[in-house]
């Protein structure tokens, strides 16, 4: 019975108003495959993209991972600590069902334990903590050991109540002069005091716990000195939300329920004090000391957040660090948006770091660069780097500073990244700076650090100068994938960097992308396939049959099928017959796209074949384009610096094309060239089938409009009324409005 | 025949010029909606979430507050996740209806909604377990659901169900979030008995169609915590929205 088991409470509503996140409503989600720097410096956890995370490889530290990451980087890189990161415990869904297994070994006897109790404002909380039942298992083996089975059974009894059942005798005088044992009877007077404190009678809870622990000879004394001020804290929310219920206006209720809330948590504190004078009481000390932080959390947040900063500063072990990171965390994340000044003029070295180093306005800047200079701690000169504008006044000593972090430090690659960041966002000589990243990209190892590796390798395509360049830095490793984390990291799986996908997407012409398809040289054969078809599809959405031939034969070169299924177009001569062949191909594709996308990044990377229907419809480019375009509207400028490699009037083309393109709804358009292929070859014995998959199109494809259920009607009729004993008729039972 | 099911279908003075009720999903997070006008909005909040696990059935209630004036309508609504790789048994179907069942004996509720995306394979045991709720529920506690898209086409298979009403989701669509945005997905698309009144949106997406909204009973989903100032926004962007279209 060493545990005790009103350890800690953060499961009430009144510590979580802090925390506020975007939710998301239920899916359909599509894989989002992670690798371009900007994506990797948006992520929170460094953990979702680097499995030996550690003080000592932290990899490039962002602004945007959580706080508690950012101080094991700071305490790797200013200590040298390996790993000083306590992540957050989580409660042990199976905590009590251990009790329930350890009461099974005394009784047969059913029960059930409801964790949860109703709180107000339809809330619920976690009314027993794991430790109850860590604590009533051991007490359970405890008293095995000298109870005899009857005292057992008592106890037992008792103690289910405590755990909500309503059909003991805890509280039942005349049966309790029938208990002799007196640590029986010690026990039970326990019980009844807990079992008022989670019935939420917390007056007459203070009151029995009061007198345990005025009781020098009671073996519960200290926890229950301990377990008064826990229920003056439970109390103190209970009178919250009843002050609070007061009040009309929500501002005023808030306020004056925080005042009464507080008082209650200031006699708690007393209570904690007075435990922690006691030295009777010094095995619940531990508790008490935290349980006042947690009441300076709320009554004096400053003074918790400085407090916790003092012990992320000095300890030694991360079994020091207690509930000091999460405190540090919520309250720094507080402060930076309520008071930065607080921040500035009191906070520790940590916390004033932080700031700087997340300063997107760069207010903070000379102030980063002074501390860098006058300490020379290397997190500074990161901070530095990442904020200072190009015109400092301290530019030349920080760049200075750059080649003195030697590779062994775990900051090594963040000095890097930022350095090589600040001159290329400062008007650094790109040449220069693309060829001092090409030396030092040979120092990565993409296999140990791929996340680095890509951002390293972004920084390199945005210093090129050509086209040519810069497409040869465009593969990334996928280092993530974002819609479901659990599903791992994603292999050695390589994809284009979104940004010239976009790219190619908006800026580039039919003619720019047939010299990428002609070419075996850039990019891995299962993007250039997908590059390919992609221009496959443009070409022939565009009328071009000779671009679309140059394609078509550049697939068919390594891939047998596609060959044979390619000749018919291939081998066609006539435009009609060719428009009908490319159509009855593409509707033997459903994945055609003509974007380079997340859809197309998902068949690269997990394999898809082309000619499996998607059933979420992303089929027949099902991509209403011109949403799309508004949609990525914001992020043009990303790409706005790789206009310059292209002739002038080239990215203009594009966008005219797109235009074009914009316009056809896929289903009408395969539909189309299919009825008027069938019009005049009612004897070709393909057409069956390709007025059945045309009507399909119309049901399957992502992107409709107005007009497809007419062609969807046209096709139908067509078949069923010239081959009415096909077995592709029979196979179209239906058309598609 | 679906019932209308909500009393925001019969206001005196619906908050919307179009005269539509309003329904405002609040999820799990701290929500005050006491800024809401009597008669203004209904609010549908996230009461539990149900997941199945090893073919345990594991709740968790809601955590965080909602903060209602007793005049709001409310609507509990249950999330099921299903986790273990196969349908879910007999025996989870009605752990997971008595579960439902007993937090809403407790609420003062309008209406119980249950949210789960139930593949063709878990559709037999939906049923099940939406037939035990309806039995364990109080007289007089409607019940509805929300349907994917897909399930409010006319005939749906939904229509076997022993409910009030279902509310098609209309985001989060995927390459179909095309079709409902342009009104392209076929006459009998919303037609389904039980979705004739309803429809759900979100506040991060682009609206659907205004003909799959209009004269409906509209629930609002958003990504952030409910203000004054974004459900006035809300509220502006979907009628001007159904407006514009009527023109």
């Amino acid at each position: 019975m060493k545990r005790f088991f009103f350890a800690a409470m953060f499961y009430t509503f009144s510590l979580n108003i802090f925390l506020s996140f975007p939710l998301s409503a239920c899916g359909p989600f599509f894989p989002d495959y992670v690798r371009t720097a900007e994506e990797i410096s948006s992520i929170s956890s460094p953990y979702t993209y680097k499995a030996d995370f550690s003080g000592v490889s932290p990899g490039i530290i962002f602004p945007s991972w959580r706080v508690s990451y950012l101080y094991q980087a700071y305490r790797g890189m200013t200590k040298g600590d390996a790993n000083m990161l306590v992540l957050p415990g989580s409660a042990d869904a199976s905590a009590h069902m251990d009790w329930l297994a350890a009461r099974k070994s005394v009784t047969d006897k059913p029960a059930e334990v409801n964790r949860w109790a109703e709180g107000e404002y339809y809330a619920y909380f976690r009314n027993y903590l794991d430790d109850a039942f860590f604590t009533a298992v051991n007490t359970l083996n405890e008293r095995k050991k000298v109870f005899t089975r009857e005292e057992m059974d008592i106890w037992l009894e008792g103690q289910d109540e405590v755990f909500g059942s309503s059909t003991g005798r805890l509280f039942d005088e005349e049966f309790e002069k029938s208990v002799a044992n007196p640590l029986l009877k010690y026990d039970r007077q326990y019980q009844r005091a807990a079992a008022c404190f989670y019935g939420r009678r917390y007056g007459e809870a203070e009151e029995r716990f009061r007198k345990i622990a005025e009781n020098p000879e009671h073996p519960w004394k200290a926890y229950s000195a301990l377990a008064v001020g826990r229920t003056l804290i439970r109390r103190a929310n209970f009178e919250h939300d009843i002050e609070f219920k007061k009040y009309k206006d929500s501002k005023e209720g808030r306020k004056n329920a925080l005042k009464v809330r507080d008082v209650w948590l200031k006699r708690a504190d007393g209570q904690f004090e007075n435990v922690l004078k006691n030295i009777t009481f010094k095995s619940v000390h531990p508790s008490a000391e935290r349980l006042r932080e947690y009441i300076m959390f709320r009554l004096e947040p400053r003074r918790r957040m400085l407090e916790a900063e003092r012990v992320l500063l000095s300890v030694k072990h991360p079994s020091e660090l207690g509930w000091d990171l999460r405190d540090f965390s919520i309250l720094y994340g507080r402060m930076r948006l309520e008071d930065r000044d607080f921040i500035l003029e009191e906070g520790g070295d940590f916390s004033q770091w932080l700031l700087a180093f997340q300063d997107e306005k760069g207010k903070l800047a000379d102030f980063a660069a002074r501390r860098y200079l006058e300490k020379k701690s290397i997190p500074w000169l990161i901070a530095s780097l990442k904020i200072m504008p190009a015109d400092s006044p301290y530019r030349e000593e920080i760049l200075k500073s750059v080649p003195e972090i030697p590779e062994s430090s775990p900051a090594y690659l963040s000095v890097k990244y930022y350095s090589f960041y600040y001159l290329l966002k400062s008007g650094y000589d790109r040449k220069k700076l693309a060829g001092e990243l090409d030396s030092f990209l040979q120092e990565i190892d993409v296999k140990k650090d791929p996340a680095a590796w890509d951002c390293f390798i972004g920084l390199r395509m945005r210093a090129s100068i050509t086209i040519e360049d810069a497409l040869k830095h465009s593969l990334r490793k996928v280092v993530a994938v974002s819609y479901d984390i659990s599903q791992g990291f994603p292999g050695n799986a390589v994809l284009l960097d979104k940004d010239v996908e976009l790219f190619f997407n908006r800026y580039l012409p039919l003619e720019k992308w047939m010299e990428i398809v002609l070419r075996d040289d850039l990019f891995t054969p299962a993007i250039m396939k997908q590059v390919r078809f992609t221009a496959f599809m443009r070409a022939i959405l565009l009328d071009d049959f000779s671009a679309a031939e140059k394609a078509a034969l550049k697939l068919s070169e390594n891939d047998s099928r596609v060959r044979e299924d390619f000749r018919p177009f291939l081998d066609s001569r006539s435009l009609e017959q060719k428009s009908f062949e490319a159509a009855f191909f593409i509707l033997h594709y459903p994945r055609l796209n003509v974007l380079l996308d997340s859809a197309s990044d998902e068949i690269i990377v997990e394999k898809l074949s082309l000619s499996s229907r998607d059933v979420y419809r992303r089929n027949w480019w099902g991509t209403d384009m011109a949403w799309e375009a508004a949609r990525e509207e914001n992020e043009l400028s990303r790409v706005e610096y790789m206009l310059g490699f292209l002739p002038e009037g080239t990215a203009a083309r594009a966008v005219e094309e797109n235009k074009l393109m914009s316009a056809i709804a896929a289903p009408n358009y395969l539909a189309q060239a299919v009825i008027k292929y069938a019009d005049a070859n009612l004897k070709d014995t393909r057409v069956p089938e390709a007025l059945h998959l045309a009507v399909q199109a119309t049901r399957y494809a992502g992107f409709k409009d107005e007009n497809t259920g007419g062609y969807s009607k046209m096709a139908f009729q067509l078949l069923h009324t010239k081959y009415p004993d096909s077995e592709w008729t029979k196979k179209t039972p239906y058309w598609y409005r | 025949m679906a019932i209308a099911l909500t009393t925001a279908k019969i206001l005196a003075e619906p908050f919307l010029k179009s005269k539509q009720g309003i329904i405002l999903w609040a999820w799990e997070r701290h929500e005050n909606l006491l800024f809401l006008k009597e008669g203004e909005a209904e609010v549908a909040f996230l009461a539990g979430t149900v997941v199945f696990e090893n073919s345990d059935t594991i709740f968790t209630p809601r955590l965080q507050p909602l903060i209602v004036a007793d005049c709001t309508p409310l609507t509990a609504v249950f999330r099921i996740e299903n986790l273990q790789g196969f349908p879910p048994s007999l025996k989870q179907a009605e752990e997971s209806a008595d579960i439902m069942a007993k937090i809403c004996s407790r609420k003062n509720l309008a209406a119980v909604q249950v949210d789960f995306d139930a593949r063709v394979s878990e559709r037999q045991f939906y049923g099940i377990l939406l037939k035990n709720l309806r039995r364990k529920l109080s007289h007089g506690l409607h019940l509805y659901i929300t349907a994917l898209a897909s399930w409010s086409y006319k005939g749906s298979w939904i229509e076997s169900l022993p409910l009030n009403g279902a509310v098609p989701m209309l985001f989060r669509m995927g390459a179909d979030g095309a079709v409902a945005r342009n009104g392209l997905a076929g006459e009998s698309f919303m037609q389904s008995l039980l979705c004739l009144e309803y429809a759900g949106v979100s506040l991060d997406e682009p609206l659907p169609h205004a003909k799959y909204l209009r004269n409906r009973v509209i629930f609002i989903f958003n990504p952030r915590p409910w203000t004054r100032e974004n459900l006035n926004e809300a509220l502006l962007k979907i009628e001007k929205h159904i407006m514009e279209d009527t023109k």
